[in-house]
């Protein structure tokens, strides 16, 4: 008798073991639409875009209407061809919508250009970080060979002081002649503007609840919990700012490329690269650091899959087992995110 | 287990300088690469541990493995910016936290002893094991070695519990100071 206990507790014992567990019932707490409506904050990290913090006096509007003149003067390339606003044009969003952009007599860059619109919430600059700011973002790539060109700040500076309206501006604003530093400043002091802090999304996080639509909702829960985007792609800008290797595998004529490695040395960088913001992503494509996606819902699939198979891939990247359906809405929520453009820009 | 070990060893070493009736044995053994966890069954002190930590960090459990006593207290907080859930469909211990958010904690106490199979309904790559034993007096046998210290002298019956719920069971006795091996 006392064996037939004890064979009975095994038999108990042995069930409780077993690999088969089942799927339970959403789980209490689980979030659903009206679920959401409900909350206090969002999760994930999410936010609205914070309200500009600069002053609108008139000596900072000056500094704005200059950095707005530089942004789109192609006097600061060496032949004159290119300036800011050829790779991050208002027609695009701020971004060039090409795949890669076309540097110095047509040179094919290496990476992508992504938007300017909310730079101004990111400390770190470039797919690589190699730029701390905006304002010393600006002035790279004026200086860049394989971009505008220009050599040396000399002539930067007597290429602006041919204009006289430019010597008047630097003069008036900063009390002297211009220099790299003041164009970096003024030129950050225009990208300040270019921000969109009035999407769908923004609305609803203030509490508009009918900003966003049900499926846009369902596709920020999966956002924030089963396709985990905001390990990454968190915060009022919807980025980290820090740099993840996706395992994107090089196009075959692709230079190499080892994107924050090339900055830091440090081992466990390479291939990684920066998060970007997904405000306004519907109106950037192609994505990637590299330009090698054409669409949200190619973007989407790849994570779907598990990212790439090229090394170094993060731990954070992992096949998700999304449904068509929950793709869907995690793309219908990525084009909430689209905000009015920048009036200032439009008139350009 | 270390910091455990190291206190239960220093414990062992005071009992035996301040009052030699307060004496222990250990057990240790072979278990090869069958066996997860060993126990001993028998009449030990009742002693529940304080509360474990399996933490939600990068979309994974940490640790995703742990043994825990009867009456344990496991606390799981998110630690990810991502919302979790933890839910097991066990004979052992059925349970589901709903989902929860970075900063957020939900906490279990594992009544009965076995194999608990955890799961995050979102996320399929979590899983952790918890091996819920009957008292204080166990081991993690994964490496193929254990060693359970501090035991009381007595006769007891030793368990050792497979990935897959089996179990064997063998007779031991733990003399007052020194050691007893068993081989599995």
């Amino acid at each position: 008798m006392r064996r037939f206990i004890l064979a009975a507790a095994a038999i108990v014992f042995a069930a409780g073991a077993m690999k088969t567990i089942p799927a339970p019932p959403a789980p209490a707490g689980g979030l659903t639409p009206t679920a959401l409506d409900r909350l206090g904050r969002l999760p994930g990290g999410l936010a609205a875009l914070p309200p500009p913090s600069f002053p609108t006096t008139p000596a900072r509007l000056a500094k704005v209407r200059l950095g707005h003149d530089l942004f789109f003067d192609t006097r600061l390339s060496i032949d004159q061809s290119l300036s800011c606003a050829t790779c991050h044009s208002p027609q695009h969003a701020f971004a060039d919508g090409r795949r890669l952009p076309a540097g110095f007599r047509g040179k094919t860059l290496r990476r992508h250009s992504p938007t300017v619109l909310n730079a101004a919430y990111t400390v770190a600059q470039f797919w690589d970080g190699r730029a701390s700011g905006i304002e010393a973002q600006a002035t790279m790539p004026i200086m860049s060979n394989d971009e505008m060109n220009m050599g040396t700040e000399d002539l930067v500076v007597s290429r602006l002081e041919e204009d006289a309206r430019y010597a008047a501006q630097f003069r008036q604003i900063y009390g002297g002649r211009p220099n790299l530093k003041l164009i970096g400043d003024a030129i950050a002091a225009f990208e300040q503007t270019l921000v969109t802090p009035d999407s769908p999304f923004d609305r609803y996080a203030r509490g508009e609840r009918t900003a966003l639509h049900d499926q846009q909702k369902r596709g920020l829960i999966l956002f924030v919990g089963k396709a985990a985007c905001s390990q990454c792609h968190t915060g009022p800008n919807f980025t980290d700012g820090a740099f993840h290797n996706l395992g994107v595998d090089p196009a075959p004529d692709a230079p190499r490329d080892e994107g924050r490695y090339e900055v830091t040395k440090n081992p466990a960088d390479r291939g990684a690269f920066k998060t970007p913001t997904l405000r306004n992503v519907a109106l950037t494509a192609p994505y990637f650091h590299d330009g090698s996606l054409s669409t949200l819902e190619e973007v989407v699939d790849f994570y779907n899959r598990g990212g790439g198979a090229h090394p170094g891939k993060s731990d954070r990247i992992f096949q998700l087992e999304l449904t068509v359906d929950e793709k869907q809405d995690l793309v219908a929520f990525l084009r909430s995110l689209t905000g009015t453009l920048p009036q200032l820009a439009e008139k350009q | 287990m270390i910091h455990r070990d190291r206190i239960s060893a220093l414990f062992m070493i005071g009992a035996l300088l301040v009052a030699s009736a307060a004496v222990a044995g250990e057990v240790t053994g072979n278990s090869g690469s069958d066996y997860a966890v060993v126990w001993l069954e028998g009449t030990l002190p009742k002693e529940i541990p304080a509360p474990l930590t399996v933490a939600q960090r990068g979309v994974r459990f940490t640790p995703d493995f742990a043994i825990v006593v009867v009456g344990q207290r496991v606390d799981f907080p998110n630690d990810d910016s991502v919302a979790h859930n933890v839910y097991s469909g066990s004979a052992t211990k059925q349970l589901n936290l709903g989902v929860y958010e970075k900063g957020e904690s939900r906490s279990v106490t594992f009544d009965q002893a076995g194999w608990v199979e955890l799961r995050c309904w979102l996320h399929k790559r979590m899983n952790a094991d918890i091996v819920v034993v009957p008292n204080r007096f166990y081991a993690d046998a994964r490496a193929g070695t254990f060693r359970i210290a501090g035991v009381p002298p007595g006769s007891y019956r030793i368990v050792a519990l497979r990935r897959d719920g089996t179990r064997n069971t063998k007779k031991i006795a733990v003399p007052a100071a020194g050691s007893v091996a068993v081989e599995f």
